[in-house]
């Protein structure tokens, strides 16, 4: 897969509220699903400009590390590690933001526990979520699959 | 002096703006799917299990009721999201 894509499937629950706070049309929100779906090919120079705020924290670990902020290591490790960490920490909007936003917010890791059509029952910290399986068509019952909001990203282990 | 000012105060609202969910309320329900009520408008989602309620504060995504939110927690983050630098 090619880094933009993965950025774009992780990036893409936030598309949909970029798209209920106005930020974005249902145009382009269509647009996003259907290359994040499809794995079809996007600018990076579009996903710097839709999703810019991820983007400074990006560059944070990106010079760091003394990488670039395309480079695939540290796109996955700012999604899989320091994205989690900021919301912890409580930075800029997650300061003031209530425990149960914050915790939809995380990429988490989660068992499949039910699955009914295109929704599948997750089950993490004794908890309950119910998220699209629209960019793991294949995952089923007792896999492990990452979430961000209301989407399986990917199948783990 | 005042381009740096503005340039500053522009990146910080644009950093109070992050990606934060905002909950609808269940104000009716069906078999299979639930009507949200978001104050400006209402929209359709699916629903998975009989664990949701009329009145229960839930996030939805692609469609899909994905959680029950606690009511303070629902109401806190409607509150943020009216804050004139965060809408």
């Amino acid at each position: 897969m090619r880094v933009e894509n993965y950025f774009l499937r992780y990036a893409f629950p936030c598309a949909f509220i970029l798209k209920q706070r106005g930020e974005i049309n249902q145009k382009k929100y269509d647009w996003l699903f259907d290359i994040a779906v499809n794995n079809k090919y996007i600018k990076k120079e579009e996903l710097e400009k839709i999703f810019f705020r991820a983007f400074n924290y990006i560059d944070e670990l990106a010079k760091e590390k003394n990488k670039g902020r395309w480079d695939f290591e540290i796109i996955k490790e700012y999604f899989l590690k320091r994205h989690n960490e900021i919301i912890e920490q409580g930075r800029d909007m997650y300061k003031d933001a209530p425990e149960t936003l914050k915790e939809l917010s995380k990429v988490i890791e989660a068992e499949i526990t039910d699955k009914k059509e295109d929704i599948l029952e997750i089950r993490f910290n004794n908890k309950k979520r119910f998220v699209s399986n629209i960019f793991v068509p294949e995952a089923k019952i007792k896999d492990k699959v990452r979430v961000h909001y209301g989407f399986a990203v990917e199948i783990i282990g | 002096m005042h381009a740096v000012n503005h340039r500053i105060i522009k990146k910080l609202k644009s950093l109070i703006k992050m990606c934060l969910a905002i909950p609808g309320k269940i104000i009716k329900l069906e078999k299979g799917k639930a009507i949200l009520d978001y104050g400006t408008e209402k929209r359709e989602g699916k629903t998975m299990a009989d664990d949701f309620n009329i009145g229960d504060y839930v996030i939805m995504q692609a469609g899909i009721i994905i959680q029950k939110i606690p009511k303070d927690d629902a109401l806190k983050s409607l509150k943020l999201f009216k804050q004139p630098d965060s809408t």
